[in-house]
């Protein structure tokens, strides 16, 4: 446990360094982290949700855990041109890069860096942060909310809709280091936006990082979330997604996991409101020693909602994959719609995947369905194909290519389409360079 | 004049149980051989083998095609250098379409032949038209392979496909079960339409039927691993009237 107590040690020494840069109300959360997670540290083993996962290989590692707290200047974020997007901005080490740090768009939306946000809009930060994760608490988030120093904080208003945005989430210590990102997402009734997403990383160093994200979604707000992970194969991110989902609302994510040593994404939707739509896609494609983790969990507090998780990945060599999906149906949430399928390919009998789903239901008049399924390359198939003079490594791409399918049709967005094909095609063509320019395909970099 | 496919004294198993039991075959260009005999004699066992179909021990004997041993050839090998199998259960693969499909067919093969990836106006083209010569609906060429096809429409894209690829020696497994008159019809014509002096058939079927339409120049009875006895197409007849008590 070298990393716990590392941190513990940088806790106890920089009190003032971790928490005189917030208002008071973010330091009285922070502080109460910072002693939680001297109390109760990583997550352990014969904890259910993260038995499978190999988290010795992070907690005996020595990620420097300062370098979050230390700004460097240098730090530019390399502007990045793309037509279809309103707003490109980056998220470096865990701090909010863009030319302006905190700034008012003249539609209202106001977009740039949390703690900024906690300075400058104190009401609006203090009425939503932290609340959804202090109800969950999960593993990590103790770590998060005691190191951040800072994120991204976007407010969309009322009626607002059609804005995309563009982030750029990179890791790029010289050093190895421990990175904690905090983001604050606020949409008010029927306002819409697009975000998609890149974690990257530039250097060939060890990374662990946590990242939480909470995010409200008032009435009929709609918000359409993409994701592209592609790190180095040192380094690691936790993250945890907290959503809060109103009546009429649309939550959609689709998160494709290309590259990384671990990956974990977590995802927590409750469904306050009526009638919601929770869609929620995921593909995870690993080899080598890594590992991918998807845990899920969709609460449908009140009727007439509808909810959707979809999650496939392909395991080759020694990776190693965990599943764990829930679905709750609170007694009031009659005439609930509610479906889960995971699915996944194993291409060597080293590979592992372990797949759970779960249903807890309260209520009577509901639909859901579950299941889950892992298999091999169909060898059929497979002779069908090559019958017909396609090498043998094509006719396994070619049918790896169709698994991904159901998640790729998926996008929304068209101009999205293609990109993520081509790095879906890369990567299982074993072509994917971690330094390729993300899925935002930057037309310069200056 | 080389034969394009020999084969002599292949015996060939799986699990250590031997199927063929010394099968001699020698076919030439431009002809059509039919194989008959009753179920689990090792027909589609036969072709699988010439196909390279992993899983199977050949244990004695050889297949030379095109003057060439292929027995260590993987399947795609085989399929490039000319030889189509059209499958008795065609395998459904989901989210592939058949367009992808046969474009990427289309251009291993031209690889192989030191060509260029084929045009994409070329390739339409010649979906078209060889879509036409076994009359499929145009609409499957957006769906997967074959997919939610009709068991008629899965024997008639392995025509298609074979039309496509145009082969030295396409092997036929039975291609004519569960066709209605009209499919079975255009399927024959399909083959007919493709025979030329340089290629040759080998028609796997239960049913004399399919021989009123595809007339083959020999018919070889097959029965428990080796084929027992060949003729003209009256052997088809003769089979049709007194059954397999005719080799037993
Ligand atoms: N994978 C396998 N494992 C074990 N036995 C097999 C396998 N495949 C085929 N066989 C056996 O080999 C024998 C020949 O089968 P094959 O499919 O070649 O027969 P066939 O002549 O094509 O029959 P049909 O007319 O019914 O299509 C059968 O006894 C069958 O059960
Ligand atoms: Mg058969």
């Amino acid at each position: 446990m070298k990393l716990q107590d590392n941190i513990i040690e940088y806790i106890n020494e920089n009190q003032a360094l971790l928490n005189d840069s917030f208002p008071d109300f973010i330091k009285d959360i922070r502080t109460k982290a910072q002693q939680d997670f001297i109390k109760k540290g990583f997550p352990s083993q014969k904890n259910e949700k993260w038995r499978r996962t190999k988290l010795k290989n992070i907690a005996d590692q020595y990620y420097h855990p300062g370098i979050n707290m230390i700004f460097d200047k240098e730090l530019k974020w390399e502007s990045c041109v793309v037509p279809e997007y309103d707003r490109a901005v980056a998220l470096v080490n865990g701090h909010y890069v863009a030319e302006k740090i905190l700034e008012v768009l003249p539609n209202g939306i106001v977009i740039g860096s949390l703690q900024a946000a906690t300075e400058k809009y104190p009401d609006l930060v203090k009425r939503y942060f932290n609340k959804l994760v202090a109800q969950q608490n999960k593993a990590f988030d103790d770590l998060n909310a005691a190191m951040f120093a800072d994120g991204l904080f976007l407010y969309v208003p009322k009626n607002v809709q059609g804005f995309r945005l563009q982030i750029t989430h990179r890791l790029d210590a010289k050093i190895d280091a421990l990175i904690n990102v905090r983001n604050l997402i606020i949409l008010e009734e029927n306002a819409q936006i697009d975000m998609v997403q890149c974690d990257d990383s530039n250097q060939h160093r060890s990374h662990f990082v946590t990242f939480n994200a909470e995010v409200f979604l008032a009435d009929k707000a709609k918000l359409n979330w993409y994701k592209y992970q592609n790190i180095n194969n040192l380094s690691a991110i936790f993250s945890n997604h907290y959503y809060e989902v109103g009546s009429q609302a649309n939550l959609y994510t689709n998160f494709i996991e290309l590259n990384g040593k671990t990956l974990r994404n977590e995802q927590f939707a409750q469904i306050i409101g009526v009638a919601a739509k929770v869609d929620l896609y995921g593909l995870y494609l690993a080899d080598k020693l890594q590992q991918v983790d998807n845990v899920i969990f969709v609460s449908h507090d009140k009727e007439g909602s509808y909810s959707n998780q979809k999650f496939k990945g392909i395991l080759d060599d020694s990776a190693r994959g965990f599943f764990n999906g829930q679905i709750l149906v609170k007694k009031d949430a009659q005439q609930t719609n509610a479906f889960q399928k995971n699915d996944n390919i194993l291409l060597t009998d080293k590979a592992r995947i372990s797949s759970q789903p779960f249903l807890e239901i309260y209520a009577d008049d509901v639909s859901c369905s579950h299941g889950s399924t892992t298999g091999q390359i169909d060898e059929d198939a497979l002779f069908y194909i090559r019958q017909r003079g396609i090498s043998k490594r094509d006719a396994q791409l070619l049918q790896l290519y169709a698994f991904t399918g159901e998640i790729i049709d998926a996008i929304k967005i068209p101009e999205l389409i293609e990109p993520t094909k081509d790095l879906v095609k890369k990567r299982l063509n074993g072509k994917l360079d971690v330094c390729e320019d993300c899925i935002l395909q930057c037309q310069t970099r200056t | 004049m080389n034969p394009i496919l020999e084969i002599k004294n292949l015996h060939a198993g799986i699990g250590g149980k031997e199927i063929l039991k010394g099968l001699n075959l020698t076919v030439n260009p431009g002809e059509v051989h039919a194989i008959m005999g009753p179920n689990g004699t090792g027909k589609s066992t036969l072709a699988n083998i010439i196909t390279g179909r992993e899983g199977y021990e050949v244990t004695e004997g050889e297949i030379i095609f095109k003057a060439k041993d292929i027995l260590s050839l993987d399947p795609e090998e085989r399929a490039l250098e000319g030889i189509f199998l059209g499958f008795q259960y065609p395998v459904e693969i989901p989210g592939v379409s058949m367009t992808n499909f046969m474009k990427a067919a289309i251009d291993a093969k031209r690889k192989y032949k030191g060509l260029d990836p084929i045009k994409p106006g070329e390739f339409l083209k010649m979906m078209r038209e060889k879509q036409a010569l076994v009359d499929i609906p145009d609409k499957i060429k957006n769906r997967s392979v074959n997919e939610g096809f009709s068991g008629g429409e899965k024997k008639k894209n392995e025509i298609f496909q074979m039309a496509m690829l145009d082969p030295d020696l396409a092997i036929l497994d039975e291609t004519d079960s569960g066709l209605d008159i009209d499919a079975l019809r255009s399927v024959a014509e399909g083959v007919n339409k493709l025979r030329s002096k340089d290629n040759a058939f080998i028609v796997i079927t239960h049913y004399q039927r399919l021989l009123d339409y595809i007339v083959p120049d020999i018919v070889h009875i097959m029965y428990d691993g080796k084929i027992v006895k060949s003729g003209d197409k009256e052997l088809a007849l003769e089979l049709e009237e007194k059954g397999y008590k005719l080799v037993e």
